[in-house]
């Protein structure tokens, strides 16, 4: 049962056209989105070498050229105290007054900038001018890395990150370096030094736009001057995996861009022309990986989103479309005797405005079939009929019965007597002058009739009675009805007994039916045949021979079921019941109104 | 230090594309296209405030006519006073920023010091030997005078005097409506020149107030090099004293000719000057061949140029030298050098610098005559002399608050201490 209700709704899954819309686009997106997902991912996998790192030199560029802006910025910032009259005279044997000493104190501090901390000049006879006090052991200072970074330029402009040995805070700080050379005269030149502080890394610091990656500048040493690590993270050198990652860049540093890629991630490096400071990045295994995934989600996304639409689309669509493909669905299979009169009204302009045209054109081309197939059978059967009576001529036949009871009456016969006076009514019931219907005290009369006969042919084998509530008796009924059915309480119900047979036959009423039972005491009818006797009222009416075929006679009961349900349509109940001792059978028909032609 | 030259020659020569479209001034854009093996090089070359040209341009449209698809020359035009010119040469000597080609490369012998004792240009020799014709080209007298004591050449002028000389240069029309049909040949008569003019409501000359007095001096040095003593004085490359005859009458010389001269002239600097004599404010000038540009080619006709009296010129083809800095690529050091050779072809070509113009032939007049060439006093004496000193106690001197003998011996104590600094 389960298996059907799958089935059942399996077929009818299948059997929308929306969903089966929705499941081919499925199917396809599916297939697609997974075809290109994996696609992409193997694409993405070798390519992703060279995309992360195409991205990471940009990143590195931006940076550098950040730095290019500080090293710029540096060049024209040494170029005021290069010129700076009060700098040029302390290239020349001139006495520097104290009034100069004032005047170059005020004039170098309008160039004071955020980053810079101090400044010290030093000119060609080893005076020092600065604003803070300071005191230089030449020949340490001349050891010195500050000192190292004049090296043999003309005046170029020098940015180093290195211990402090001038100013006293012997810390690692950054510091520009530029030869004072005389505007005028040949002399030996001075020396300007800087110490800058770490604001002047906030163009490189603006410059960083992803807080995923790691940032590291280091001067030409290889020493980190700068980090940023994701999170706020501090930059730990003594972590091995940080140890690495400068590894890879110390240990390849030819001068040139470089990137690397390895098992924890991608290193890429740039070189700052001028100061030789070198700009790293690192992208961690996790955030090159977050790539892929970022472009993968989105794919979905995407997917999705062009799914949803399509899924919309189709309904949307399909309900324009369906709508109407379900409404003549409907109608068509609510169809039946009873639902002639109902009509597919569509107005698509569609070709399924013509399908429901079609519709309404066979309903009614069909009810005009089977009221002229009815009309026919009624009048084949009343021809039948007809030719039927001409063929008793039942007059002739009245007289010689009446010739015969004569005879026996004459001769004192008076079992031939009653059997040819039942025999007279039998015919004459059953003839009725070719009317279909009779009243309910014929039929009862019709059946005794028929029993007599058969009580006077069976030897005693049963006896009979008959009992009608006056109220019916003169109610109309299709003749014949009851006969069968005796017959059958003779023929099975007392097979199996020489006598003491009993039939009780009674007609009433029960509400609004017309109720006849028929009880016999013989053998209890078999459980099989009572169930395929009692399919007959409900069974469709081609069916009905399948049920009960001729040969296993049932022909005159399966007669009565056919003749009462076209009579009188599905309401009648026809039905047998086993008794303890016997069988019995009952008969309801419905009646519209009382007295009379009940059934009409 | 060469890759970094080579990239600010890049960055020069960009600027200067870049300033030629934004500023005013006149020169064209060549439109000769760059081609990818094209070597450039970056030069920075002055326009005239005055007239917004620059002598130069043509010189820049041939030599890359000439060398397309080898070199580009690309300039940048620095609209600036020839004195605001040399100031920035000085600048961009100390922070390492001169262009690959610089002009005026001796006009201050102390500069040209520094330039040379700190490797700052290059030896030009070995590149003279190698051409065919630059070393014939060279008046021996103007190559002696740009060769260094080792041999070295770091100089560049003009193969010849033609272009180099200094004089009067007048209003012709002024000097005719005063009586002078011609410039007065002794200095008796120049004095009764300026008289005249000064009689007819004319300022005789225009004279300025600041930097090394260059066109007071120049009268006043051809003034005293008119005899023996004068010239000798003059001649002597960084005298160690000026207390002597000449300069006394030198001084007042110098006092006596600020009397025919615009009232505010100590307040003028030499281009404020220069631009009053073009305007017809005064009748002469003490100046150059290379001042014709200033005046304008439209001017030609009114003016006439005349050797000092006493038929001196001065000469000083240092002063006109180029020269090659030293710190660029070797393609680029090449094409600058071929740039100086190209010049001295171009000045060869031209040698005849006459193009029919009334003060063109004059100066030709003049340098065939018989004259004498006294050299150039801004490059005999301390350069501090003429740049501070003079500046700062000239305006004094001439306004009789400070006596000749005082100024001269503050004169010599400035030395002195110069000479202890140096």
């Amino acid at each position: 049962m389960k298996q059907e209700q799958r089935k059942s709704w399996f077929g009818h899954f299948l059997y929308s056209t929306r969903r089966k819309l929705i499941l081919i686009v499925t199917l396809i997106l599916s297939l697609l989105c997974f075809g290109t997902f994996l696609g992409v991912n193997q694409i993405m996998k070798q390519d992703r070498y060279e995309t992360l790192t195409k991205q990471y030199y940009y990143v590195n560029r931006q940076m550098i050229s950040a730095f290019e802006k500080i090293s710029e910025e540096l060049d024209q910032l040494t170029e005021k105290y290069i010129l700076n009259e009060y700098v040029q005279k302390t290239l020349t044997n001139q006495e520097i007054t104290a009034s100069d000493l004032e005047m170059m104190k005020k004039s170098l501090a309008f160039y004071n900038r955020s980053y810079l901390d101090y400044y010290l000049v030093i000119d060609n006879k080893e005076n020092l001018y600065s604003q803070r006090k300071v005191t230089l052991d030449f020949e340490k200072f001349r050891k010195s890395q500050i000192y190292k970074g004049f090296g043999d330029h003309y005046s170029k402009t020098v940015l180093m990150w290195t211990r402090d040995v001038i100013f006293g805070t012997n810390e690692m700080s950054f510091f520009v370096v530029r030869h004072i050379r005389s505007l005028n005269v040949n002399h030996e030149p001075g020396m300007l030094i800087l110490k800058l502080n770490e604001n002047l890394l906030d163009p490189v610091k603006d410059s960083i736009t992803d807080d995923q990656l790691s940032y590291f500048i280091l001067n030409e040493n290889q020493e980190v001057c700068f980090s940023r690590m994701p999170g706020g993270a501090r930059w730990n050198p003594e972590e091995a995996g940080n140890r690495e990652i400068l590894q890879n860049v110390i240990s390849r540093q030819d001068g040139v861009t470089e990137n690397t890629d390895w098992s924890n991630g991608i290193v890429s490096w740039d070189h700052e022309e001028n100061s030789c400071f070198t700009v790293v990045t690192y992208a961690s295994k996790e955030v090159t990986d977050a790539v892929i995934s970022k472009i993968q989600g989105m794919m979905l996304a995407v997917f999705f989103i062009t799914y949803g639409v399509a899924v919309v689309g189709i309904i949307l669509f399909s309900s324009w479309f369906t709508k109407p493909i379900q409404y003549i669905s409907e109608t068509m299979r609510s169809f039946d005797e009873h639902s002639m009169g109902n009509r597919i009204d569509l107005n698509t302009n569609t070709e399924l405005d013509e399908i429901g045209r079609a519709y309404n054109k066979m309903v009614v081309r069909v009810k005009e079939l089977m009221e002229d197939v009815k009309q026919k059978e009624g009048e084949l059967r009343e021809s039948e009929l007809a030719s039927l009576m001409y063929q008793i001529r039942p007059h002739f036949l009245y007289n010689t019965l009446d010739t015969i009871y004569m005879l026996a009456r004459i001769q004192k016969e008076e079992t031939i007597m009653r059997m040819i006076q039942s025999l007279s009514r039998f015919l004459r019931i059953n003839l009725s002058n070719g009317n279909e219907q009779i009243e309910t005290a014929k039929e009862l009369e019709h059946v005794s009739s028929y029993l007599e006969i058969q009580k006077i042919r069976n030897a005693d084998l049963f006896e009979y009675e008959t009992h009608m509530d006056e109220s019916v008796a003169s109610w109309r009924v299709i003749k014949m009805i009851l006969q069968p059915v005796a017959e059958n309480c003779i023929k099975y119900g007392f097979c199996d007994i020489e006598e003491g047979g009993r039939i009780l036959i009674s007609a009433g009423r029960e509400g609004d039916f017309l109720v006849f039972t028929v009880e016999n005491n013989g053998t209890p009818i078999e459980a099989e045949q009572m169930e395929k006797l009692n399919r007959l009222e409900s069974a469709p009416l081609g069916e009905m021979d399948e049920i009960l075929p001729y040969r296993q006679g049932g022909y005159g009961i399966r007669n009565v079921v056919k003749r009462l349900r076209l009579r009188y349509g599905d309401r009648v109940r026809f039905y047998y019941r086993a008794l303890e001792s016997g069988t019995v059978c009952a008969i309801k028909i419905p009646v519209k109104g009382e007295g009379g032609d009940g059934n009409e | 230090m060469a890759m970094n030259k080579g990239k600010r020659a890049k960055i020069l020569a960009m600027g200067g594309l870049f300033f030629c479209c934004g500023c005013s001034h006149s020169p064209e854009p060549e439109l000769i296209p760059q081609t990818e093996t094209e070597v450039v090089i970056p030069v920075t070359f002055r326009v005239e405030p005055l007239t917004n040209q620059s002598d130069n341009e043509q010189f820049v449209k041939d030599f890359n006519q000439e060398f397309a698809g080898e070199y580009r020359m690309e300039p940048n035009w620095l609209i600036e006073s020839t004195s605001g010119y040399r100031n920035k040469l000085k600048q961009w000597n100390v922070l390492d920023q001169l262009p690959v080609l610089i002009t005026d490369a001796g006009f201050d012998y102390d500069f040209y010091r520094v330039l040379a004792e700190n490797d700052r240009l290059v030896d030009l020799k070995p590149w003279m030997e190698a051409s065919d014709f630059w070393l014939d080209a060279m008046n021996p007298d103007i190559l002696a005078g740009c060769t260094e004591p080792d041999g070295r050449v770091y100089l560049s002028p003009l193969g010849n005097n033609v272009h180099t000389y200094a004089g009067i240069i007048y209003r012709e029309d002024l000097l005719a409506s005063a009586g002078y049909e011609e410039f007065p040949q002794t200095w008796e008569e120049f004095w009764d020149c300026l008289d005249a003019l000064k009689q007819d409501g004319i300022t005789p000359l225009a004279l300025h107030g600041s930097g090394s007095y260059w066109v007071p001096m120049l009268l006043a040095t051809a003034y005293i090099y008119g005899d023996a003593e004068g010239k000798e004085f003059l001649d002597k490359r960084l005298p160690d004293s000026y207390q002597n005859e000449e300069m006394r009458e030198l001084m007042e010389f110098l006092r006596r000719l600020y009397g025919y001269t615009f009232p505010d002239a100590l307040e003028l600097d030499y281009d404020q000057t220069a631009a009053r004599l073009i305007d017809g404010q005064a009748a002469l000038i003490a100046n150059g061949r290379w001042m014709f540009e200033t005046i304008g080619e439209e001017n030609y006709e009114k003016y006439r140029f005349a050797p000092f009296p006493g038929g001196i010129l001065m000469n000083s083809p240092q002063m006109s030298a180029w020269a090659v800095t030293s710190g660029y690529s070797d393609e680029v050091t090449e094409g600058a050098v071929r740039a100086l050779e190209f010049r001295i072809r171009c000045a060869q070509d031209t040698k005849d610098v006459s193009d029919g113009s009334a003060l063109m032939d004059s100066y030709i007049a003049a340098t065939e005559m018989d004259y004498r060439v006294m050299p150039n006093f801004q490059l005999q004496w301390e350069q501090e002399i003429q740049n501070e000193f003079f500046t700062e106690y000239m305006p004094g001197f001439l306004a009789g608050e400070i006596q000749t003998d005082e100024f001269l011996k503050m004169m010599d104590e400035r030395v002195e201490e110069i000479q202890s600094k140096k």
